[in-house]
C-alpha cells in the first residue's frame, strides 16, 4: 500500500482472550490517510472510535467527551505501529521489529512475522503476523505475551481513495455519524476470508 | 545648648536611628489586623494564603511555533535556559513520566474506598443482580476494543470499575492541556511552561530583569531554530513590574513638579533652598523614630502603617517653617528666644495633631492602634527636633531676603482689608458651608480596590487569553471547607463537592479544581469499604454474572480474595499525596491556619456566585468567598471606621483647645477651619461626580491636621502685629510646600496618587483661605474694623 493516497477497508477482528471462556467478535471500518492519520470505527458490538489525527489519539464511545490518549505511551506505540504498517514504511517497520518476509509460493500473497524490538512493546506482544497479497493487507494476527491473540482480517473497499478534506474533518470531528461515513453508503458487508 | 552641640545630637540621633532601623527592618503587610470580627480575621489570613500560595506566584508562559511539535521543542529549549536562571526555582513543562505508575500504586490499592462518593446509596445500586448483568455484558464487549489489552490486567480485581471511576475524576479535574513529546499543549497549539521563582511575584527588583531575560531567551531561540515564535504570558508579577514601570514614569514629572516648585517657593521667601532641606529634617527624624519604635516593641512595621505615616510629612513640615519664618523676619532674635516664643502654639499645634491620630488608636483593632502609636511618636519626634535641636543651629545667621518682610507685610495688610468688608469675610466660610451642605449627601463611594490602578490594555488581554488558553481557575474565587481538624475538613469538602455536581453538570460553574477529586475523608473511605462488604453474597454474584456473560469461571478470585482481606487497606491520606509526585496539585487546595485547617475549592466561572451560595446552605463552616469582593469590603469597613476615628480624633481635639484657650471663640477658630476645609473637599467631590475612596479619606486625616495647625499659628500670634504678618507668611510657605510635594501626584497616572495629590493639595490650599477667614469672623476685633486680635 506504499504510496496510496488513502484506505477505506472494512474489519472482521476476532480476540481470543483468557479472561473469556468464548472469543469475541467485532466489525467495523478503518480509514487511513498517509502519512498518520486514521480513524478505526467499531460498529458492533459496540459503537466506538479510535482517531488518530498526527500525535493526537482521541477515544470516542459516544458519551461524554472524548478520552484523549495522546500521552499515553502504550497508546502511541500501538497507534504507530499500525500507521507504519499501512504506509508500509520498511525503514520505521525495522526500527520497531525484526522482520521475517516469506512469499507464498502459489499465489501471489505473502507474510511477514514481525517480532517488537522496544522492551515496553515486549511486555505486550511477542509476534505480528501479516498477511497480503499484492493489493493489501489481508489479515493481521497479534501474540500476546500472556497467550491472548487477535485476528483482524481487513476487506479493503478502496486502497487508493483520496478524502475531500471536507470527508476527512467531517470524519475526525464526528466519527460516530455512521451516515455520513464516505465510501461506505453503497457497499454490502463483505465476508472474511477462510 | 550650643550649635556645635545641637548638631552633634542630632546627627548622632540620625544615624543611631538609621542603623537600628536598617538592621531590625522587618516590613509586613497584614491586613487582618484591620479586620472587625474573627471570622474576617480567619478568611483575611485565607485570603493572604490565596494570595502568596504557589497558584498565585506561578508565572504561566506560552510559547506558539508553527507547529505544536515545534512550539513543545522550543518550550523545551526555553525551560532548559529558565531553569539556569538564578531567579528561577523550578520550571514544570509537562507530566511526571513515572506518574501513571505512581497513580496506580496509591490508588489501585484503594480503590474500594473510593468507589462512590454516596456509597449507601449508590453501591447497593452497583452490586445489585441486574447492575452486575449489565456490567459484564458491557465488559465483555469492551474487551473486542484495541484497549482490551490494557483493561484485561485490572479487570480479574476490579470488575466494579473502581479504579476507572478513579481516573475518570483524574480526567474530569484536568485543564485544557493536552501531552505531547514530553510537553504540554493548548487547543490553539501553545506549548506552556509554569514556572515558580524563588522571590515573590511583587519583588520587582528581581522580576523585572527576569522578565527580561525570558523575552531575550525567546528571541535567541526563535533565531537559532529560524522560525518565528510567540510568546505570552500570565502572572502577578507581570502587573506588578508594569505598575512599578508606570509610577517609576510618574517619577519624573512629580519630581520635577514638586522640586521646581519647592525651590522656587523657598527661594523667594528664604532666599535659599538650602532652608527646605531644614524644614524636612524634623519630619524626616519623627519618621525614623516612629519606625524604630515599631520595630522595638513588635519587631516589625506593618506595610500600611508605614504608607499611611509617611503622610505625616506633610504636616510636621509646618512646624519647622513656622519657626524659620519667624526667626528670619524678627531681627537680632536668634532661634532659641524665637523657639521659646512659639512653643505654646507649636506644641499645641502637635499635641491636637497627636490627638486626632489617638482618636483612630481608640480601637480594638491593633493596625489601627499601630498607626496611631506611629504617627503620635511620629509628630512627637519631629516637635522636639523643631524645638530643642533646630533652634541652636539657627543663632541669629538666618537672614530673609528684604521681599519676605514685604510680602508678610502684605499678606497682613490683605487680611486687614477682608476684615473691614465683614460680607466678604463671611461670604468664604459660608461659600464653603454651601458646598459642602449641597454636595456632601450626595458623596459617592467607590470601594473597589481595582478602581485604584489602571493597566494597560494588551497586558490584560495577554493575561486573560492566557488563562482561558490553560483552563486556569481563579484564586480569587473559592469554596472554603472550614474546620478543626484536618479529617473534619476534608468531611465537609466531600460535601461541598456533592453540592458542586449538579452546578457543574447544569452549567452554572464552568468549572472546578476540588481536593476531592484526589483525596477523600477517611470517614468516606471507610464507609464504601464497610457498605461494599456488607453486600450479601458479592463475590459469588459477580462469579455468576461475569460467567453468564461469557467470562471464565474463576477469572475474579483475585477480586473476592481483596474483598475478604483483613484489615482493609488503611484510607488514602494527604500526607501520601505530598510525598508523591502528586503533592505539587494538593498543596494549594488545602491550607493550614494555626488550630485551624481549610479544604479549598476553586471556581471558574458561577456568575455572582448566588447559585454556588444556595447550593452550600446549611453547610456548616462552609463560605463561598470571592477575595475582590471580600478585599473590597474591608477597604470599605476600614474606610467608614477611619471616619468614625477621624471623628473621633476631632472631639479630642476640641477638647485639647478648650483645655488651652478656655473660651470658646479661639478655640473655634483654631478648630473650624478644619472641619470645614474636610467638609468641603467632600462636597465639591459629590459636585464634580468624583467617586471618593479610602486615599482620600486617609488624605483628608493629613489635610485637618494641617488645617488645625494654621488655626492655632493665628490664634496664637494675633496679639502682636508682626507676629501675626510672619504667621501669614509661614502660613502661605507652609501651604505652597505641601501643595508643591503633595499636590504634585495630581499628575500621576495611578488614580490612588492623583487622589492623594487632589485632596492634599485643595485641601491646604482650602485651610490656607479658610483659616484666616475664620478667625476675623470669630475675632471680636473684626466687629470693630480692626486688626484681629484674640
Amino acid at each position: 500500500m506504499a504510496g496510496t493516497r488513502g484506505v477505506v477497508a472494512r474489519f472482521h477482528e476476532v480476540k481470543e482472550l483468557g479472561l473469556l471462556s468464548e472469543p469475541v467478535e467485532s466489525r467495523g471500518v478503518l480509514y487511513f490517510v498517509p502519512p498518520d492519520r486514521m480513524v478505526r470505527i467499531t460498529e458492533s458490538p459496540l459503537r466506538t472510535a479510535l482517531v488518530v489525527d498526527a500525535d493526537q489519539i482521541a477515544f470516542h464511545d459516544g458519551g461524554t467527551a472524548p478520552v484523549d490518549l495522546s500521552g499515553e505511551p502504550t497508546a502511541r506505540q500501538f497507534v504507530e505501529n499500525f500507521t507504519v504498517l499501512f504506509r508500509a514504511d520498511v525503514g520505521a517497520l525495522r526500527e520497531r521489529y525484526e522482520i521475517r518476509y516469506e512469499p507464498v509460493a502459489r499465489d501471489a500473497s505473502w507474510e511477514m512475522r514481525l517480532v517488537p524490538r522496544s522492551a515496553l512493546l515486549k511486555r505486550v506482544i511477542t509476534e505480528v503476523r501479516l498477511r497480503g497479497d499484492t493489493r493489501a493487507i489481508r489479515e493481521i494476527r497479534i501474540e500476546e505475551s500472556d497467550g491472548d491473540s487477535t485476528l483482524t482480517h481487513v476487506m479493503p473497499v478502496d486502497v487508493d481513495r483520496a478524502l475531500t478534506e471536507a470527508e476527512l474533518a467531517a470524519l475526525l470531528e464526528a466519527p460516530l455519524d455512521l451516515a455520513t461515513l464516505p465510501g461506505m453508503q453503497d457497499e454490502p458487508e463483505p465476508q472474511p476470508a477462510p | 545648648m550650643s550649635p556645635r552641640t545641637a548638631r552633634f545630637v542630632l546627627v548622632a540621633t540620625i544615624a543611631a536611628l538609621v542603623a537600628f532601623g536598617a538592621l531590625n527592618l522587618q516590613m509586613r503587610t497584614d491586613i487582618t489586623r484591620f479586620l472587625p470580627s474573627a471570622e474576617a480575621v480567619e478568611l483575611g489570613a485565607i485570603s493572604r494564603l490565596l494570595t502568596e500560595s504557589e497558584l498565585a506566584r506561578t508565572l504561566v508562559i506560552t510559547v506558539a511555533g508553527e507547529t505544536p511539535r515545534s512550539s513543545v521543542a522550543a518550550a523545551a529549549a526555553l525551560a532548559r535556559e529558565l531553569e539556569a536562571h538564578p531567579a528561577v526555582r523550578e520550571v514544570r513543562r509537562g507530566l511526571d513520566a513515572d506518574l501513571p505508575r505512581q497513580v496506580y500504586e496509591l490508588y489501585f490499592p484503594r480503590r474500594h474506598g473510593l468507589l462512590s462518593a454516596e456509597p449507601e446509596r449508590e453501591i447497593p445500586e452497583l452490586t445489585g443482580d441486574e447492575a452486575l448483568a449489565a456490567r459484564a455484558e458491557r465488559l465483555r464487549a469492551e474487551l473486542s476494543l484495541p484497549s482490551s489489552t490494557l483493561r484485561k490486567r485490572v479487570l480479574p480485581e476490579d470488575p466494579l470499575g473502581a479504579f476507572e471511576r478513579v481516573l475518570e475524576r483524574f480526567r474530569s479535574g484536568a485543564g485544557a492541556l493536552r501531552p505531547l513529546d514530553g510537553g504540554l499543549v493548548s487547543e490553539d497549539g501553545f506549548a506552556v511552561l509554569f514556572v515558580r521563582t524563588h522571590e515573590v511575584p511583587f519583588n520587582v527588583s528581581v522580576q523585572a530583569p527576569f522578565l527580561e531575560d525570558l523575552s531575550a531567551a525567546v528571541a535567541r531561540i526563535s533565531e537559532a531554530r529560524g522560525e518565528p515564535l510567540r510568546l505570552e504570558r500570565s502572572g502577578v508579577s507581570l502587573f506588578a513590574v508594569a505598575a512599578e514601570e508606570a509610577v517609576r514614569g510618574d517619577v519624573v514629572a512629580i519630581a520635577s513638579l514638586s522640586v521646581l516648585g519647592v525651590s522656587a517657593l523657598f527661594l523667594v521667601a528664604f532666599g535659599s533652598i538650602g532652608a527646605f532641606g531644614m524644614a524636612m529634617l524634623p519630619g524626616i527624624v519623627g519618621i525614623l523614630l516612629a519606625i524604630d519604635v515599631a520595630l522595638a516593641l513588635r519587631g516589625e512595621i506593618d506595610g500600611l502603617t508605614l504608607a499611611f505615616g509617611t503622610s505625616l510629612i506633610g504636616v510636621a513640615i509646618d512646624y519647622p517653617i513656622h519657626l524659620l519664618l519667624h526667626r528670619g523676619l524678627a531681627h537680632g532674635v536668634d532661634g532659641v528666644t524665637t523657639a521659646r516664643r512659639l512653643r505654646p502654639s507649636i506644641g499645641l499645634g502637635a499635641a491636637t495633631t497627636m490627638a486626632s491620630f489617638l482618636g483612630l488608636g481608640l480601637t480594638d483593632f491593633p493596625g489601627f492602634r499601630e498607626i496611631a502609636l506611629f504617627s503620635v511618636v511620629g509628630i512627637g519626634g519631629a516637635v522636639i527636633v523643631t524645638l530643642f535641636l533646630m533652634p541652636p543651629l539657627l543663632g541669629t545667621r538666618l537672614v530673609l531676603p528684604p521681599r519676605s518682610a514685604v510680602l508678610a507685610e502684605r499678606l497682613g495688610r490683605a487680611v486687614g482689608v477682608l476684615t473691614r468688608h465683614p460680607r466678604a469675610l463671611v461670604a468664604l466660610p459660608l461659600g464653603a458651608l454651601l458646598v459642602a451642605a449641597t454636595g456632601m449627601p450626595r458623596l459617592q463611594w467607590n470601594d473597589d480596590l481595582q478602581a485604584l490602578t489602571r493597566f494597560d490594555p494588551a497586558l490584560r488581554a495577554e493575561d486573560t487569553r492566557v488563562r482561558e488558553r490553560v483552563a486556569r481557575l481563579e484564586s480569587s474565587r473559592v469554596v472554603l471547607a472550614l474546620a478543626d481538624s484536618e479529617q473534619a475538613a476534608l468531611e465537609r469538602n466531600d460535601a461541598v463537592y456533592a453540592r458542586l455536581r449538579p452546578l457543574l453538570e447544569d452549567g452554572s460553574v464552568e468549572g472546578i479544581q476540588s481536593l476531592h477529586t484526589l483525596l477523600w475523608s477517611e470517614d468516606l473511605q471507610r464507609r464504601n469499604h464497610a457498605v461494599l462488604r456488607s453486600q450479601p453474597d458479592l463475590s459469588d454474584r459477580v462469579e455468576r454474572a461475569f460467567t453468564e456473560a461469557g467470562f471464565r469461571a474463576g477469572a475474579f478470585a483475585p477480586f473476592a480474595a481483596a474483598l475478604e482481606s483483613e484489615p482493609p487497606p488503611p484510607p488514602l491520606a494527604r500526607r501520601d499525596l505530598l510525598d508523591s509526585p502528586l503533592g505539587e496539585l494538593v498543596e494549594p487546595l488545602f491550607f493550614e491556619l494555626g488550630e485551624r485547617r481549610a479544604a479549598i475549592t476553586y471556581l471558574r466561572g458561577g456568575g455572582d456566585l448566588e447559585s454556588v451560595r444556595e447550593s452550600m446552605a446549611g453547610l456548616p463552616e462552609v463560605r463561598v468567598f470571592e477575595q475582590r469582593q471580600f478585599i473590597n469590603e474591608i477597604y470599605a469597613s476600614f474606610r467608614g471606621r477611619t471616619l468614625r476615628q477621624i471623628a473621633l480624633g476631632s472631639l479630642l481635639v476640641v477638647a485639647v483647645l478648650a483645655l488651652r484657650y478656655r473660651r470658646v471663640r479661639p478655640a473655634l477658630a483654631a478648630f473650624l477651619p478644619s472641619v470645614l476645609t474636610a467638609a468641603t473637599l467632600l462636597g465639591g467631590f459629590a459636585w464634580f461626580g468624583i467617586e471618593v475612596h479610602l486615599v482620600h479619606v486617609v488624605s483628608l486625616l493629613m489635610v485637618m491636621g494641617m488645617g488645625v495647625d494654621y488655626g492655632i499659628f493665628l490664634v496664637d500670634s494675633a496679639d502682636h502685629r508682626p507676629s501675626f504678618e510672619a504667621t501669614l507668611l509661614s502660613l502661605a510657605v507652609a501651604c505652597g510646600t505641601t501643595s508643591f510635594v503633595f499636590g504634585s501626584l495630581v499628575v500621576s497616572s495611578q488614580e490612588a496618587l492623583r487622589a492623594m495629590g487632589m485632596t492634599t493639595g485643595l485641601g491646604v490650599i482650602l485651610s490656607f483661605v479658610l483659616a484666616p477667614a475664620v478667625f476675623c469672623v470669630l475675632s471680636p476685633s473684626a466687629e470693630a474694623g480692626e486688626a484681629p486680635s484674640r
